[in-house]
């Protein structure tokens, strides 16, 4: 990878940024060359901040993706709703923000846990496991 | 691990009581109590494991300036790897006479159980490791009576609480400060880390800590090849540090000390990491006021979700003192931040930070960064 490989992780909340942290080291990223952008703890709901900081971080993306590596990383927890909602929902706010929707070209990976990343989590801890997907994990 | 600490009459610590996680944060402005904690945590060091003497490590000038009290108390509870719990009580008596301070009281225990209490008048009252009693004797009351019991078969808990109590590390790194050669091997860093390479001279020693800090660091320092330590006389030793060019591949060694404050800083940042989690049987508790500083900023977070992981996975524990924004903002995603508050020639008030950002802000995210929310003083009374 060259000097300027980047990459933001944008997520809820620690659970899912240490999944995705690792998940990445895992696949033979450079831990130097990840930024996380976190939501803290007891302001506001961790969903709402990445819907905010969604477009920020897109945005600072496309400035930079034609001269530097970068790629970006969500995370958003399904909860009780569709993955397609909550795709859309992310899409509808670049369009607030006069953004472009994500493009398929475009190195921008969303990951959304259904219901959550515990159950993700639970699901790679035991395989045999049928996984509940409507029913609220805790690790 | 580190549990739980009470002061009360020392500085502006009046009644003062924390209970810790495995990694915590102290926020707050400056003047608020933040570093006066790991002052008190480095004078019990000082008393119990240095046989430091009760007036040159407690002065009485320390006492609160408002309060009328002659007695400062302390306690510190540290939890041991199977779940029991250790309490530590010392009480210090100031005279404004002229008198010398003295230890009014200073007690150990083990899940409630009496290890050793000095009571008034200097007794001492020693328990075997099964609580039954032990000898009886009196002490100079100047110095710590736990400090004093050396190792024996009969009372492992009491010496495991001293070992605990050392392995505390807290420090202030400034790099500036740092010595030109190291005269010997010290096993304990100084203060502000002066002494950085007598001690990287000690703890280099373990040979796959060593390799594996390297290795650490050709990933985190452009150019890092290797340390070398060369002979400056019978004893002393000058640390060298290669850098190579990965162009050319030529290896140019430079001495510590002609590296800038940075670079150090960050060799010392890892070093320590890395030092402290060496042998998995001694745990240890890392101190660090303000560590963000000297570093560049690309620099901060991979070194603290280094930190993150091995206090999550419970190789170490560690307190931070921090006013950065990288600091806050990667650290305040867990529940592990303490706001420091004080009023001018008023006490310290502490609170947990999510309660206190959910005071202030309520359960509205405000669109804007816990940083942010400091900066603006909104969290301030």
């Amino acid at each position: 990878m060259s000097e300027y490989t980047g990459i933001v992780i944008l997520c809820e909340d620690r659970q899912q940024e240490v999944f995705a942290r690792h998940f990445l080291i895992n696949c033979g990223v450079r831990k130097q060359r990840i930024y996380v952008n976190v939501a803290p703890q007891g302001v506001g709901a961790g969903e709402q901040y990445v819907r905010e900081k969604y477009p920020d971080e897109v945005g600072s993306y496309r400035r930079s993706c034609n001269h530097k590596n970068i790629s970006l990383v969500v995370l958003i927890d399904a909860d009780m709703n569709k993955v397609t909602d909550c795709l859309k929902k992310l899409d509808d706010e670049l369009v607030k923000a006069s953004l472009a929707k994500r493009q398929s070209d475009e190195k921008i990976a969303i990951f959304v846990p259904k219901r959550n990343i515990e159950t993700w989590i639970s699901y790679l801890q035991d395989q045999t496991q049928t996984v509940d997907e409507e029913t609220a994990s805790e690790i | 691990m580190f549990k739980r600490i009470y002061i009360n009459n020392y500085k502006c610590l009046v009644n003062f009581d924390c209970e810790l996680d495995n990694i915590n944060l102290f926020l707050g402005k400056n003047g608020s109590g933040k570093s006066t904690v790991f002052e008190i945590l480095t004078a019990i060091q000082q008393f119990v494991c240095l046989g430091g003497k009760v007036e040159n490590v407690f002065k009485t000038e320390s006492k609160t300036r408002w309060q009328k009290l002659n007695c400062q108390d302390f306690e510190l509870e540290i939890e041991n790897e199977e779940g029991f719990l250790y309490k530590y009580q010392l009480s210090i008596e100031h005279h404004e006479d002229g008198q010398k301070s003295r230890v009014k009281h200073e007690r150990l225990f083990f899940e409630d159980k009496p290890l050793l209490r000095l009571e008034d008048e200097g007794q001492v009252y020693l328990y075997r490791d099964n609580f039954s009693e032990g000898p009886e004797y009196q002490v100079d009351w100047s110095l710590s009576a736990v400090g004093a019991i050396p190792p024996r078969n009969d009372n492992t808990r009491l010496t495991w609480f001293k070992n605990r109590l050392t392995n505390f590390i807290i420090v202030q790194l400034i790099p500036p400060m740092m010595f030109r050669e190291s005269p010997d091997e010290t096993p304990y860093p100084s203060e502000y880390l002066e002494n950085f390479t007598s001690w990287y001279r000690y703890v280099s020693q373990d040979q796959g800590m060593a390799f594996q800090l390297m290795s650490e660091l050709k990933e985190v320092l452009p150019g890092f090849d290797h340390f070398k330590f060369e002979a400056v006389g019978e004893k002393h030793r000058l640390l060298k540090v290669y850098f190579k060019n990965e162009q050319d591949r030529i290896l140019i060694a430079y001495k510590f000390y002609e590296l800038s404050d940075g670079q150090r800083m960050l060799i010392a940042l890892y070093t320590l990491l890395y030092a402290v989690c060496a042998d998995q049987n001694r745990k240890y508790t890392l101190c660090l006021d303000e560590p963000e500083n000297f570093l560049a900023l690309p620099e901060i977070q991979p070194w603290l979700t280094e930190l993150y992981d091995r206090c999550n996975d419970g190789e170490m524990q560690a307190l931070l003192i921090s006013h950065h924004p990288e600091f806050i903002n990667y650290l305040l995603a867990s529940p592990i931040g303490h706001w420091f508050e004080r009023q001018i020639n008023r006490p310290t008030r502490i609170k947990k930070m999510k309660d206190r950002l959910r005071d202030v802000i309520g359960k509205e995210n405000r669109g804007i960064s816990v940083s942010e929310i400091i900066t603006r003083g909104w969290l301030n009374e």
